[in-house]
C-alpha cells in the first residue's frame, strides 16, 4: 500500500513540476506535438531568459564586440536576416548560408541547415567560434563577460552562481531562444476557431495540403527532417549540406526542411538566400526542380499548379505570418539594460 | 563471522553512534581489523568516491543473512551490539552526562570511517622512451625525425578498479578531463575498501553519447575546455597536437583531435587493464613513442572529425595505455 502511495505522490509530484519547469514562458497551443527539449536538466526561469536575451543582443560574444546574435537574427524579421542572401560577420566577412529564422526551437531535434548541432544549448558554439560570424572562443566569452560589471550578478540571480561558466552562458541563451514562439498567426486562430478563412485562404490551404504538407507538416510547417528539393547547386558555394555532417553519399544536397511560419519576414529564401521572391520559390517546385537521383520523394511527382491556385497558395501562406510573435515586446533589444554600458 | 560484523558495522553507517559500538568491538577483538577472515561475497559492494565517503554504503540499510536472505538490518541488530559493548563506555556516559560521550562516540565514528576506506592513488603517466613527456621538448622519433608535442588533453570516464567483474570503487563524478598542461588533473585518489582486493582498471577514453547529447554540462564538460567541437556538436575525447619535420602539413603541425559518438564513427574505447598485488598507487602509462610509432605521419597527421580514421587511431590510443608497477 505505501508503495502505491509513493508512486501516486511520485506522479503527482511530477505533474506538479511540469509547468514548473517551462513557468509559463513557453508556450504550447494544445494541437502542437510534443516538445523535442529537454526542460527537466534546464528549467526555464524569468531571470535565465533574461539574462539569454541580454547575451542574445550583446555584441560582446563576437572578438571584436560587434556582432550580436541579432545582427543575423533580427526580431523584426522574425529572427532571420532579411535583405542578405548570405549574413555577413565580424569585418563584414560573407558566411555561406542564410541565417535561418529562430522561433519554435523547442521542437526542434537539430539545429543549422544541416543539422551539425544536436542539442539547443551548444547552438551558441557555432556562430560564436566561426572565424567568419563572431569569431570569439567561449572562454575568452566567459572572461569577458566576467569582466563587464553588468553580468556577474545577473548570473548569480540566474545560476546561484556569479562566476560565470561555459555552461551557463549557452544554458542562458538556450532559454531565451525557446521563450521564442510563434502560435499567434491567423492560421492559429482558424485552428482555435477565433477566425476562418476567406474562400482563396481556403482553397491555398487545400492545395497546401495536397502538395506540401509532407515536408511543411503543419502546425510547425516543418518535419525538421532534411530532404534534397532539386535546387541546383551553387558552384560558388558548393555547398553540399547534410553530406559534410554525416559524409554519406545519400546525404549530398540535403538541407533542414525550414518552417513556413513567418514566410514574409524571412525573406530571401532557400539556404543560400537564393529566391527574394515567394513566386519564385513556387516556380521553383512547380518547374525548376533538378531530378537528382536522391531527390525528395514528395517531389518525384511534378507539382502542377495554375496561375490563380498559384495565387491562392501565397495567400494561405500569408496566413502564417506571426505578427504578435514578431513585435512582441519582451523579445526585443533590451534598451534600458545594454545601451547604459555600451563603450566597455 | 567476524567478516559478517563488520559487513553489518558498514551497512549502519547511517545509524551513527550505534555503528560505532558495533566497530569498536570489531576493532578491540580484532586489531587487524577486516583484513581477516573476510569472505568477499558477504559484503555489500561498495562505490567509495575520492573523498572517502561511501556512498551505496550509506544508502543500504538491508543486509544478506547466512543463508542468502536479505533482511533488514533494525534495532534488534543494534541491541545485540549494545548487549556485546564494553562497560567501561557506558559508566563513562554516565559520569558526564550523555553529551560528552555521545562527542566523543561521533568523533570516533568519523575516525572509522575514514579508517574504513584507504586511499589508492591513480596516476595517469604520459611519457615519451619512458621519460615523463615534457610539452615544447624536442625528442628523438626513429629513424631520423624528431617531435615536439604541444597539447595533450583526454577525457577519463567511468574509472572503476574490479575485483573480476565486481566494481571496487569507482572515480567520482565520471568524467574527467585529463590536460598534461595541468599535473593536478592526472593524479587523484580513490577511496577503497581495505578488506577488498581487486585486480583490474577499467575506464572509457572519451564520454559516452548519452552525455554528448545531454545539453550544455559544466565543470570538466564546459565547453570552455577546450575540448567541444563548435560546427557539429560533440565532445572531442582525445586531443594531441605537436611538431614533426616528416609531417607534410602546414608548419610540420600534426593535430589528432579524436570523437564522435554516433555510429559508425562512435570513438569512445573501453580500456581493460590487470593490477597485480595490493598496491597504494596504480600508474598508468600512456608511452607516446609507442602511440606514435603505429602511424604513419606521411599520410596521416590532420583527424579532426569523427571519422573512421579517428575510430582507428582512437583504439591505437587506448591499445597504448599500460598499467606500471
Amino acid at each position: 500500500m505505501k508503495r502505491v502511495w509513493f508512486t501516486f505522490s511520485l506522479f503527482a509530484l511530477l505533474g506538479a513540476a511540469m509547468p514548473v519547469l517551462r513557468n509559463g514562458l513557453v508556450e504550447q497551443p494544445h494541437y502542437f506535438p510534443t516538445v523535442a527539449y529537454d526542460f527537466k536538466k534546464n528549467p526555464i526561469t524569468s531571470q535565465k531568459v533574461e539574462l539569454g536575451r541580454l547575451l542574445f543582443y550583446d555584441p560582446i560574444l563576437s572578438a571584436d564586440n560587434t556582432i550580436s546574435c541579432a545582427s543575423c537574427h533580427s526580431p523584426y524579421n522574425a529572427f532571420a536576416h532579411t535583405d542578405h542572401d548570405l549574413s555577413h560577420g565580424i569585418a563584414d566577412q560573407i558566411g555561406t548560408r542564410n541565417a535561418p529564422a529562430l522561433f519554435n526551437l523547442a521542437w526542434q531535434p537539430s539545429f543549422m541547415w544541416d543539422g551539425a548541432i544536436h542539442h539547443l544549448d551548444m547552438q551558441a558554439l557555432a556562430p560564436i567560434s566561426h572565424p567568419r560570424e563572431m569569431g570569439e572562443e567561449i572562454g575568452h566569452v566567459v572572461q569577458k563577460l566576467q569582466a563587464k560589471a553588468l553580468y556577474p550578478p545577473l548570473f548569480q540571480a540566474a545560476f546561484q552562481d556569479s562566476h560565470v561558466t561555459g555552461q551557463h552562458v549557452l544554458q542562458a541563451l538556450a532559454q531565451f531562444q525557446l521563450t521564442l514562439v510563434s502560435c499567434h498567426a491567423k492560421y492559429d486562430s482558424v485552428k482555435l476557431h477565433k477566425a476562418r478563412f476567406t474562400p482563396q485562404e481556403a482553397n491555398g490551404y487545400a492545395l497546401f495540403k495536397q502538395n506540401c504538407n509532407v515536408c511543411h507538416r503543419e502546425p510547425l510547417f516543418s518535419t525538421y527532417q532534411f530532404a534534397k528539393n532539386g535546387l541546383p547547386i551553387d558552384t560558388t558555394l558548393d555547398d553540399l549540406g547534410r553530406y559534410q555532417v554525416t559524409q554519406k553519399p545519400a546525404d549530398s544536397l540535403l538541407f533542414k526542411i525550414p518552417s513556413l511560419r513567418n514566410i514574409s519576414f524571412t525573406y530571401p529564401y532557400m539556404h543560400d538566400g537564393r529566391f527574394k521572391k515567394l513566386y519564385q520559390v513556387i516556380n521553383h517546385y512547380t518547374s525548376g526542380i533538378v531530378p537528382y537521383p536522391t531527390l525528395s520523394p514528395a517531389l518525384q511527382q511534378p507539382i502542377v499548379l495554375s496561375p490563380a491556385e498559384k495565387t491562392d497558395l501565397i495567400a494561405f501562406l500569408l496566413t502564417l505570418n506571426d505578427k504578435v510573435f514578431v513585435f512582441d515586446p519582451k523579445h526585443q533589444f533590451p534598451k534600458k539594460i545594454l545601451m547604459p554600458s555600451e563603450g566597455f | 563471522m567476524l567478516g559478517k560484523h563488520e559487513a553489518h558495522a558498514r551497512s549502519l553507517v547511517i545509524a551513527g553512534f550505534s555503528c560505532a559500538a558495533g566497530a569498536r568491538i570489531l576493532n578491540k577483538g580484532h586489531p587487524m581489523g577486516g583484513r581477516q577472515g573476510l569472505d568477499g561475497g558477504d559484503v555489500p559492494p561498495v562505490i567509495c568516491n575520492p573523498a572517502g565517503h561511501c556512498v551505496s554504503s550509506l544508502l543500504k540499510m538491508r543486509d544478506v543473512d547466512h543463508q542468502g536472505k536479505t533482511r533488514q538490518v533494525g534495532r534488534a541488530l543494534l541491541t545485540k551490539e549494545r548487549l556485546l559493548q564494553p562497560r567501561h563506555w557506558i559508566s563513562a556516559g554516565n559520569l558526564q552526562g550523555h553529551i560528552l560521550p555521545l562527542l566523543l562516540l561521533g568523533l570516533l565514528t568519523f575516525g572509522i570511517l575514514q579508517a574504513q576506506t584507504r586511499p589508492v592513488h591513480i596516476r595517469f603517466a604520459p611519457t615519451y622512451e619512458g621519460a615523463p613527456l615534457v610539452l615544447g621538448a624536442h625528442y628523438r622519433r626513429p629513424p631520423q625525425d624528431s617531435v615536439v608535442f604541444e597539447t595533450l588533453r583526454f577525457y577519463v570516464s567511468e574509472l572503476q578498479l574490479l575485483q573480476d567483474s565486481k566494481a571496487v570503487a569507482a572515480m567520482a563524478p565520471r568524467h574527467r578531463l585529463l590536460d598534461l598542461e595541468d599535473a593536478a588533473s592526472l593524479t587523484f585518489a580513490l577511496a577503497v575498501d581495505p578488506k577488498q582486493s581487486f585486480n583490474k582498471i577499467t575506464f572509457q577514453l572519451g564520454i559516452d553519447s548519452l552525455t554528448n547529447v545531454s545539453g550544455a554540462l559544466g565543470g570538466d564538460l564546459d565547453p570552455t575546455k577546450g575540448m567541444y567541437w563548435a560546427w557539429q556538436s560533440g565532445y572531442i575525447n582525445f586531443k594531441l597536437e605537436g611538431k614533426t619535420p616528416s609531417c607534410p602539413a602546414r608548419n610540420h603541425l600534426f593535430q589528432f583531435h579524436l570523437g564522435g559518438y554516433l555510429p559508425p564513427c562512435a570513438n569512445l574505447q573501453v580500456v581493460e587493464l590487470p593490477v597485480y598485488g595490493v598496491p597504494t598507487e596504480i600508474v598508468i602509462q600512456f608511452a607516446l613513442d609507442e602511440f606514435l610509432a603505429q602511424i604513419d605521419m606521411r599520410d596521416t597527421y590532420e583527424v579532426m572529425r569523427p571519422s573512421p580514421k579517428a575510430v582507428q587511431l582512437a583504439g591505437c590510443v587506448a591499445k597504448t595505455f599500460k598499467c606500471v608497477e
